[in-house]
């Protein structure tokens, strides 16, 4: 029975029920997007915004307001997005007809000074305009894409503005915050702590942008949609676990951010460390947010933060010098412009961590980063225990460990590495590579993190954010190695050539990287 | 007649081998014997394998019998007068061992064509186009006779698939507790489209959703026995629904296409409900992503078959 009106004033809709699975989301709401004129914005947000607009997966009733210094009008920031989408997106895809003139009218700015609540309170009474006029019903994200000195003025003013939860009892509010989630343990800590005065963890978005890269999402159905895979994940099959974020690119236009941050800040302590736990938790209890993050946080436990005489042993670091990369020459980190030329800040880091649980208890997880390597590429490769016995006899030296590597990035995919029989009268064995690709698997570009990690904050789904509890264990895992560096200076810097593999000193670290 | 396949079989091989194909993810057969349809399914089929990669078996009932043509990992049949036993066991010969067939029909008959009941069983699942082969709802009727025939095959209409963002905009009418009401109170419906099967089907999802039943011409009564008018306009390019608008005792409901710009759908609420006018894209998937969505949403569909039975039934009393 389906077509009865509703009595108690509930809004089931008959019509919803069944209905084809609709990219669409269904719940209305406004996106306030705090750092407008910024670079991020302009660059990645309002190009996912519209992107989800034209593929249709943004909800019909919503809203953008823009929260700046930069002084637009309404009629202004309309201009700037349109000046910003002709320039980003890609031809078929240009702001036009009616889609844009839809979208348009539902862009607004307010033109502001993050300290003043006044501001806030302007804002407060727009978003309330909204969802009278434009149906957004009390739901608000507000994205922080400030600079991270910005997030705790955000959050303070718009608790004094009122702005935490709607005063009408109806409607949701969140806060998506970008990294850095602080710079330090201890500013991390000051920064949640500001967080937690005013919103609950329930409605705190803590972006890290890898995650919502498409192989990221596979490494759970890899592992928890298969059966091949789980019986052997763990100390019984596998020999080691690297997981590496590399790229060929320098410090670009970052060098002030970069030499207060460096790698081990800028990569390891986010995206790697949650590809470690994604790798490496035990099987959720299910799909929802929190059965996944429970896992994830667990495993970040189970790894013990290194002592400080530990940390020359477990770690490794360096700094890019000139070099070459794709035949043309660069130049040295401490050349870059906004770096100190006698920096000490390492471009390249490397950890080695131990997971004391039943599971991985002997096997090593080995992360690097760095900039100005070989070959920009992200991948997660798990090397898997020699064969136990070799009976072929003389071509046996040539019998190498099966490896199973998750490509992330440039190439997006599953690798797996065993050895097969070349043909012929003699039993020779050799390494033989089966490999899928995204592209070619599935035919599909994967759709932008940004525009799925967007998506899920208007959803409510948190499982491709960051709690608290995993992003502070992270900084206390990173953290004696960070003091250890920053209290001693490295004098073998610069310590690799653009365009290498890296320092010595991370094969000294871990002899089995793969080559890049 | 037979048709010795092996030279084709040997040449798909050695296809595979020399361009490295090795992810296929399912065997795509399908069936025409129309000319004109055929050049627009060959382009469908060559996009969706070009997505999802795939075996395609193309059977062409234009051409006389025999192989017509082989590449890499795509093989043209002529089967103009071919019995069914020939089309079956070419599809076990020519399809992937390890992949799913799917087998797409555009025959100009599907209830009682022996050939289309000889294939069906092979595939896991079978897609078929209502109104690919003309405007009228006969398309429609086709697939409604084989439905009785055959009740355990699985079988999904893309004419049924392509409605699926209207079906979201006029769900987005009735979202949130001040208007569902209206939902419960309607009276009329205009639906104005390109091709019937489609209009039938939009107007069927209703039907079947709000438990009303034809009760007269052109006339549906909801449980309580308020009578709902409809009224269908043949209007605008095949396959493509143009405009519903539904009326309650106090508001109407329009969703229709921008005029100049086919690409959007505006929503307007007037009356009681009155709210003010929206518009989103209207995400057109075009045949070959529908086929493929077909293929993933792979068991039955249970509310296409009420859909369906809604369907058949309006027929059904149209034809009284």
């Amino acid at each position: 029975m389906i077509a009865a009106p509703p009595s108690d004033g509930t809004a089931f809709n008959p019509l919803r029920a069944g209905l084809p699975p609709s990219d669409r989301i269904e719940e209305p709401c406004s996106i306030v997007f705090f750092g407008a004129s910024g670079d991020l914005f302009k660059r990645m947000l309002l190009p996912a915004v519209y992107s989800m607009r034209l593929s249709g997966t943004l909800p019909t009733d919503f809203a953008l307001i823009g929260f700046a210094r930069s002084k637009y009008d309404d009629e202004g920031f309309r201009t700037y997005c349109r000046e910003q989408l002709e320039t980003s997106m890609p031809e078929g895809r240009k702001p036009e007809g009616g889609v844009w003139d839809d979208f348009a009218k539902r862009i607004f700015y307010i033109a502001a000074d993050f300290r003043d609540v006044n501001d806030f309170v302007k804002l407060k009474e727009l978003l309330a305009r909204n969802d009278e006029t434009l149906g957004t019903a009390g739901n608000h994200l507000f994205y922080l894409a400030t600079p991270p000195p910005v997030f705790p003025v955000v959050v303070q003013r718009l608790k004094k503005a009122g702005l935490d939860r709607n005063p009408n009892d109806h409607g949701w509010t969140r806060i998506v915050i970008e990294k850095p989630f602080g710079t330090d343990l201890a500013s991390a800590r000051v920064l949640q702590r500001e967080i937690d005065k005013v919103f609950p963890e329930s409605a705190v978005y803590r972006i890290d942008h890898y995650l919502g890269k498409e192989p990221v999402q596979d490494i759970i159905a890899l592992r928890f949609a298969n059966t091949i895979f789980e019986p052997i994940w763990n100390r019984n099959y596998v020999q080691n676990v690297q997981i590496t974020a590399a790229e060929s690119i320098g410090v670009e236009e970052r060098g002030a951010y970069y030499d207060h941050a460096g790698a081990l800040r800028d990569m390891i302590q986010n995206h790697v460390i949650n590809l470690l736990a994604l790798v490496a938790m035990e099987p959720p209890v299910s799909a929802h947010a929190d059965a996944i993050r429970n896992e994830k946080a667990k495993v970040l436990d189970a790894i013990a933060p290194a002592l400080y005489d530990e940390v020359a042993e477990m770690s490794a670091r360096g700094q890019y010098g000139p070099g070459i990369i794709d035949g043309q020459a660069v130049k040295g980190y401490r050349q870059e412009d906004a770096v100190a030329p006698d920096s000490n800040t390492e471009t390249f880091a490397a950890v080695r961590f131990c997971i004391d649980n039943w599971r991985w208890s002997g096997v090593p997880f080995c992360l690097r980063s760095g900039k100005r390597l070989a070959r920009k590429v992200s991948e997660i490769v798990v090397t898997f225990k020699p064969i136990p016995h070799r009976f072929y006899g003389a071509s046996t030296d040539d019998i190498r460990s099966n490896l199973l590597v998750i490509k992330i990035q440039p190439d997006e995919g599953i690798a797996m590495r065993f050895e097969a029989k070349v043909p012929g009268p003699i039993d020779h064995v050799r390494s033989v590579y089966m490999d899928f690709n995204y592209g070619t698997g599935f035919g599909v570009v994967s759709p932008p993190a940004y525009e799925r990690l967007i998506g899920d904050a208007i959803r409510g789904d948190q499982t491709l954010f960051t709690r608290w509890d995993a992003v502070e264990r992270a900084w206390q895992l990173v953290t004696p190695v960070l003091e250890v560096w920053s209290s001693s200076k490295d004098f073998s810097f610069p310590n690799y050539p653009a365009g290498s593999q890296g320092p010595a000193s991370a094969t000294k670290l871990f002899p089995d990287w793969r080559k890049l | 007649m037979s048709l010795d396949l092996r030279p084709a079989i040997a040449e798909l091989n050695e296809c595979r081998e020399r361009e490295h194909m090795d992810v296929n993810l399912m065997t795509l057969v399908a069936f025409f014997e129309d000319e004109a349809v055929g050049k627009w399914m060959r382009d469908r089929l060559a996009a969706l394998a070009a997505k999802d990669p795939a075996r395609v078996i193309v059977m062409d009932g234009t051409q006389p019998e025999g192989v017509q043509k082989v590449g890499a990992e795509w093989v043209e049949l002529g089967l103009r007068g071919s019995d069914p036993e020939t089309l079956r066991s070419a599809v076990a010969s020519l399809s992937l061992p390890q992949a799913p067939i799917v087998l797409v029909w555009a025959g100009l008959r599907a209830g009682e064509d022996p050939r289309f009941s000889a294939l069906s069983p092979l595939a896991q699942t079978i897609v078929y186009n209502s109104s690919a082969l003309g405007t009228d709802e006969s398309g429609l009727r086709q697939l409604v006779a084989f439905e009785r025939a055959h009740p355990e095959m699985v079988v999904s209409d893309v004419a049924y698939l392509r409605l699926a963002p209207w079906q979201e905009s006029v769900a987005l009418f009735f979202d949130g507790k001040n208007v569902i009401r209206e939902l419960f109170d309607l009276r009329r419906v205009e639906i104005t489209s390109g091709s019937a099967a489609e209009a039938y089907y939009l107007l069927g999802w209703l039907a079947s959703r709000l438990e009303w039943k034809p009760c007269a011409r052109h006339r549906f009564c909801n449980r309580f026995g308020t009578e709902i008018e409809f009224a269908l306009a043949h209007e605008g390019p095949a396959r493509r629904i143009r405009r519903i608008a539904l009326h309650s005792s106090q508001s109407h409901f329009v969703a229709e296409l921008q005029p100049g710009a086919p690409g959007t759908i505006v929503l307007t609420v007037s009356g009681a409900a009155e709210i003010p006018e929206r518009s989103h894209p209207l995400i057109d998937a075009g045949t070959a992503a529908l086929i493929e969505r077909a293929i993933l949403a792979g068991s039955k569909d249970r509310i296409f078959h009420d859909t369906l039975a809604a369907a058949s039934e309006i027929l059904a009393q149209a034809e009284q």
